[in-house]
């Protein structure tokens, strides 16, 4: 069910409709979660019917293994190591899996789904996994206690507006939402209308447009095209990708908020970061602060224990190596995902090595030639990375070549520049007054604009569309 | 130990381990982290000067700009966690 189609509106609506008329008859709070896990489980079946039941499975497991881990004297260790292979391994088992079903699909031309079901790789498995991962940390690190609630804890991983593409939650912030009286004030409902609207000029108009005008065509060939072109290319898809995604975020925050729900902001106008570390608090803010909380700061701990001083060597390269393989693998595991995440990594151990020569300053004290030389190496660094994120690693050596050896002055389509320009306005004004929602206080007449326009541009588009857009992240 | 001599343990390691720099003028309520006067990176030295200066054990997750963005910030958060124990 694409959450941009009639169907996921009349379904969030009737969800909306029994959950609220449930809160207004004062029937118990489990009976409210009770009707959303049982909503979120339809929502999941509708793209394959066992799905549900696989998540069941999943969440007894992480249940059981998070009690024993909490009653365990001596062998947490152990329990919390099992718990991690097992969500590994689930997410392991179908991201190879989905590989191997691929290979088989091209090499004899039959869809094996029918016979082998078991081998896709469900959408939002590998969020589920780490959401299920976290609970276990926490609960071994004492942040948290396991739920005694079998609904609520099945409700945090398959709660269906984050289901899917996340964000991801923590279970000690997500849990007590659950056990609270339902409360949508005003406020809350004009702020999750308002996301809702953010993300549909996002997604559904912005990525729309583009999608129509397919400005990222020329990735797909690279060997056929100039640098200019490729580069243009490269830069459409990057701000493609953002707005789909950050208008999918938005959207799904929106109506999360419509139940009482909040979910995590996941991205925060990444394009006007100051460094990388910066970028990476704005980007997918959910899942960096996950490799950040769980795999960067204890392994750099690890390593900062045995010799303290940052200057070491394997202190400033393995921790960011480690981390963003692991996050390169996460997004999908291929060689072309594992270089994206050793660049990233080798990109946050140079950044790391040049705070070492730097004299502490504040960054309104840097001088402006230097912050505008931060902007562009991060741009052209993180633009080079993405090369492998988007394309297989015999493209991307094309790509290259292409973009240093071929300035033939083919022209690119000029037309998606206003696109382009309309989605840094947008995050401009949000960074600038450094409100998500700042769009709210606009006078009464620039907003009722906003509420006809956006409407009226969703729908153009999708006429204009032949399918609404699914968007799945990775 | 008193607040002082937790602070004043505080501010040698912050301008002699992390800014590198122990004649800078630092406030105690100075921005450390969001001010981009230290990177976010090395927040991980704070957590294990911690473990080595005072016992203490703070969870990773709770090793956060939020948390402990300033040498008051981490004062505070190192005598909660002692008197917690």
């Amino acid at each position: 069910m694409a959450i941009l189609s009639l169907e996921f509106l009349l379904f969030v609506l009737a969800t909306l409709a029994v959950y609220y008329m449930l809160a207004y008859l004062g029937a118990p709070r489990t009976v409210q979660n009770l009707i959303l896990l049982s909503a979120s489980y339809f929502f999941y079946s509708q793209t394959f019917l066992y799905y549900p039941l696989l998540l069941i499975a999943i969440t007894a497991v992480d249940y059981g293994l998070a009690h024993w881990l909490h009653k365990s004297k001596s062998g947490k260790r152990a329990i919390l190591r099992l718990g991690i292979l097992f969500n590994i391994g689930m997410m392991a088992w179908f991201l190879i899996g989905g590989k191997a079903l691929q290979g088989m699909i091209d090499f004899t031309k039959v869809n094996p789904l029918d016979i082998m079901p078991l081998l896709v790789l469900p959408i939002g498995m590998s969020y589920y996994a780490l959401n299920g991962i976290s609970y276990l940390l926490d609960i071994n690190l004492r942040l948290a206690k396991p739920s005694t609630n079998f609904v609520d804890f099945a409700l945090y991983l398959a709660w269906f507006p984050k289901l899917l593409n996340g964000p991801l939650e923590r279970a000690r912030k997500f849990l007590p939402m659950l056990a609270e009286k339902l409360i949508v004030d005003n406020e809350t409902l004009a702020r999750s209308l308002t996301l809702i609207l953010v993300g549909l000029f996002r997604t559904a108009i912005l990525g729309g447009a583009l999608t129509l005008l397919r400005p990222a065509l020329p990735l797909g060939d690279p060997g056929s095209h100039g640098a200019l072109v490729l580069l243009w290319a490269l830069v459409s898809y990057m701000i493609y990708l953002y707005n789909q995604f950050a208008g999918y975020t938005d959207i799904v925050r929106g109506v999360s908020g419509l139940f009482g729900i909040e979910l995590t902001r996941n991205f925060n106008s990444p394009f006007f970061s100051k460094d990388f570390s910066d970028f990476w608090q704005r980007w997918h803010i959910s899942l960096s602060q996950w490799l950040r909380d769980y795999i960067y700061m204890p392994v750099s701990r690890a390593f900062l224990r045995k010799n303290p001083s940052r200057t070491n060597i394997p202190n400033l390269i393995f921790p960011p190596l480690a981390t963003m393989i692991a996050s390169g693998l996460w997004h999908s595991a291929d060689l072309n995902h594992l270089l994206w995440g050793a660049l990233m990594g080798a990109f946050i151990v140079i950044e790391n090595v040049r705070m070492l020569f730097r004299p502490a300053q504040a960054q309104a004290a840097i001088p402006l030639w230097r912050r505008i030389a931060d902007k562009v190496w991060l741009a052209a660094f993180m633009g080079a990375a993405t090369v492998p994120f988007v394309m297989d690693l015999t493209q991307a050596r094309v790509f290259f070549r292409q973009v240093v050896k071929n300035w033939d002055g083919q022209m690119f389509d000029l037309r998606v520049a206003p696109l382009l320009l309309l989605s840094l306005l947008v995050d401009w004004i949000q960074y600038r007054n450094n409100d998500e929602l700042t769009f709210r206080k606009w006078r009464v007449w620039a907003r009722v604009i906003l509420l006809a326009a956006i409407p009226l541009g969703v729908i153009v588009i999708d006429q204009l569309q032949s399918a609404p857009p699914v968007f799945v992240y990775p | 130990m008193d607040r002082n001599e937790t602070m004043q343990k505080v501010r040698a390691f912050t301008l002699k381990e992390l800014l590198k720099n122990p004649d800078y003028v630092l406030k105690n309520d100075e921005p450390l982290f969001s001010s981009g006067l230290i990177d976010s990176f090395a927040m991980a030295q704070v957590g294990v000067f911690i473990e080595t200066e005072f016992n203490l054990y703070i969870p990773d997750p709770e090793l956060t700009v939020e948390n402990m963005d300033t040498v008051e910030q981490i004062t505070d958060k190192i005598l909660t966690g002692l008197a917690e124990r």
